[in-house]
């Protein structure tokens, strides 16, 4: 594209009024000549009007006496005239004259190729007798000299046009000069100042002192405010801008340097964006080159593939905040590492549906917790199932299995009393101990060995009772393993018996309760008939088989 | 003042009834009578023929004059002498001859073939001059 240049608006109005000027000075230059040529003509033809009022009489007379001479004479004096060119005398007696002026050929060329032709219009005067009635006796007919006609116009005409043009100039000037002190030069100022700020910088256009009170004074007092506004609203921008940059740098670092991993994704699960700590979370190695972006399904870090993946609709459907505890799927030589999951849904600007999430490390806190749950189901002394857990295992055995085969046995340590006495706690807690460990090693890896309190142990055999299992068999064995002398420390060894009452769940309604104080009872047989032995429980007669 | 416009017109009406100008000829002159603008172009010295061919010779009398002359051209006597002047300056014609009494006037008249004067129309003798024209 050409691009105009720019001309000053000065030179511009400098040009028009020039040009205007030019045409003026032309159109009043041809009207003043036509004019004056108009007028000499006229003025012309009054003065050889009054030359004739002037020779009349005398005319009149020459012709009525036919008198050539005087007529001569006459037209002699007429000739010296500028205005006259030719004279002729006419009379209706025969008598006819004619004089013209010495001919000027180059000026008749001249007038010839102008467009003015001051020629042909003579002037005719008729002459009337001198004595009686007014009677025509000839004529006087003088013919203008076009030489003086045109020298007469064009002297006016140049006169009028150069007045006409120095007045027009004068006009111009005078125009000119207003409009330039008053509006093209303030404008031009403006305009100057204007061009010249920069953006973004606070500067305003001096107020034209001249024209305060016109358009142009209203026009730089609106630009300045619009150039303060304009500043304005830049620096509430710059220092909006700058907030926001503090507060996302903030959030960024946050984001980076925080210990829980975030991340966000798609609706199938697939990662989309993810911070760094992410990466060292999912024990994903430093220099690896698995990058945590898309077309990677989060679930695939995990060993709960299922669950995680019940989670993720769990929060798309609930749109609320979901959370879970998952491990890390990793080498099986590696600790277990236990992360905690939160994840909720969003929907973006765009309509379109995320899901965010937060990981973080939850391993020490999942080993406290089994630690703790382990302490209150175990014993401390024997590390042996509490009765609490206990009942609980054999319930959910019950609610988890068919046809549901358990033997229970309740055992009671004979002389536990006289060890303590005689060795004191410690002696005792040993023979615990002891006891539970050949409990553990009677029983197969499945069946549950607890310890009531005190003393008194229970035993659930698992798929087990008297028609899959020599039960009595395990009991007897029982028995004869807690026979066998303890050695309590270096020098001690102690023998402690065993009371052992045997049932086996037969029907429905039969409760973990029940089965105990049947057990017990069948315990209490043994013990009736002198201890180190065992007992099948049954409604009516209760044989204790005792082993020594 | 009625009674000077009652004394001017008196005046006037005396005169013309007493101004009766006859232009004579000689007998011999066989014009019939000349018009008044003839009549004045021979006394003016604009023609210098009578209406038969023959050469004019106008005769003034010095007593009528003045009014043979304002009854012919109706202009002053005084015009017609500077009118006069300027042709006998240039040279080109002369006045009419001026004669001092009406007696001569009849002789020259009736001597000379193509003399044209003036008289009182009351001393025309008849047999001696022929009257062209009446100025009244």
């Amino acid at each position: 594209m050409k691009t105009l240049s720019f001309v000053k608006l000065q030179h511009k109005i400098l040009i028009y009024i020039v040009l205007v000027t030019i045409i003026l000075a032309v159109i009043t230059t041809v009207m003043s000549f036509i004019n004056e040529f108009d007028r000499s003509e006229k003025v012309t033809e009054v003065m050889i009007n009054q030359l004739l009022d002037t020779v009349e009489k005398a005319a009149s007379e020459a012709i009525y006496a036919r008198n050539q001479p005087a007529a001569n004479d006459l037209s002699e004096g007429l000739l010296k005239n500028d205005i006259v060119q030719s004279v002729q005398f006419t009379s209706n007696q025969g008598f006819d004259f004619k004089r013209v002026k010495e001919k000027n050929i180059a000026l008749e060329k001249k007038i010839s190729h102008s467009f003015y032709k001051p020629f042909g219009k003579e002037i005719i005067r008729q002459l009337y007798s001198p004595f009686g009635e007014n009677r025509v006796i000839g004529a006087i007919r003088i013919t203008p000299s076009a030489e003086y006609s045109l020298r007469e116009g064009k002297f006016s005409a140049i006169l009028q046009t150069l007045n006409s043009i120095a007045l027009i100039m004068v006009t111009a000037f005078i125009i000119l000069w207003v409009i330039q002190v008053r509006f093209s030069t303030p404008l031009t100022l403006v305009s100057n100042t204007l061009h010249a700020i920069k953006k973004g910088e606070k500067q305003l256009i001096p107020l034209l002192l001249k024209n305060q009170n016109d358009e142009l004074g209203r026009l730089v007092v609106d630009i300045n405010n619009l150039l303060m506004f304009l500043d304005k609203q830049l620096n509430d921008e710059r220092l909006l801008r700058e907030k926001v940059e503090h507060v996302e740098q903030q959030l960024r670092l946050i984001f980076n340097s925080t210990s829980a991993g975030l991340f966000l994704l798609d609706e199938n699960g697939m990662l989309l964006t993810s911070n760094a700590t992410l990466k060292s979370i999912l024990k994903i190695p430093e220099l690896s080159d698995t990058a945590l972006t898309h077309n990677h399904s989060i679930e695939s870090f995990f060993n709960e593939k299922n669950q995680l993946h019940c989670l993720i609709n769990k929060a798309l459907q609930s749109g609320q905040l979901e959370n879970q505890d998952f491990s890390l799927c990793q080498d099986t030589d590696k600790p277990a590492v236990w992360l905690h999951c939160l994840i909720s849904k969003v929907v973006n600007a765009e309509g379109k549906t995320h899901l965010e999430g937060v990981l973080f490390d939850v391993t020490a806190r999942v080993e406290n917790e089994a630690l703790i749950r382990h302490e209150a189901d175990h014993d401390a002394l024997t590390g042996l199932l509490r009765r609490q857990p206990t009942q609980a295992a054999f319930e959910t055995y019950l609610a988890t299995t068919e046809k549901p085969k358990v033997t229970l046995f309740l055992m009671d340590l004979d002389g536990f009393k006289q060890v303590n006495d005689n060795y004191g706690h410690l002696a005792g807690d040993k023979v615990l101990m002891i006891a539970a460990q050949r409990l553990k090693e009677c029983v197969r890896e499945t069946d549950i060995v607890a310890r009531l309190g005190g003393d008194e142990f229970l035993i659930l055999l698992i798929n087990c009772n008297f028609a899959n299992c020599k039960v009595l068999e395990i009991a007897e064995n029982i028995v004869r393993a807690i026979q066998k002398p303890m050695m309590i420390d270096e020098n001690s060894v102690v023998n402690v018996g065993v009371s052992l009452g045997i049932v086996s769940y037969a029907q429905a309604g039969q409760s973990f309760e029940w089965l105990c104080q049947a057990a017990d009872q069948a315990m209490y047989e043994v013990k009736r008939h002198g201890k180190n032995g065992y007992c099948v429980y049954a409604e009516e007669t209760m044989t204790a088989i005792l082993l020594h | 003042m009625k009674k000077l416009i009652l004394i001017t017109l008196l005046v006037l009406c005396c005169a013309n009834l007493r101004a009766e100008i006859a232009v004579i000829c000689n007998l011999e002159n066989d014009s019939k009578q000349m018009t008044k603008q003839e009549v004045e172009e021979i006394f003016m010295g604009r023609s210098h023929l009578l209406p038969n061919g023959d050469f004019a010779l106008p005769l003034d009398y010095l007593d009528l004059r003045p009014e043979f002359y304002n009854k012919l051209t109706n202009r002053p006597i005084e015009q017609i002498d500077a009118y006069w002047a300027r042709i006998i300056f240039s040279g080109q014609a002369s006045p009419p001859m001026k004669l001092q009494d009406e007696q001569t006037v009849i002789k020259t008249v009736s001597k000379n073939n193509g003399a044209v004067g003036y008289i009182d129309s009351k001393n025309v003798d008849k047999k001696l001059v022929r009257v062209l024209l009446l100025l009244k």
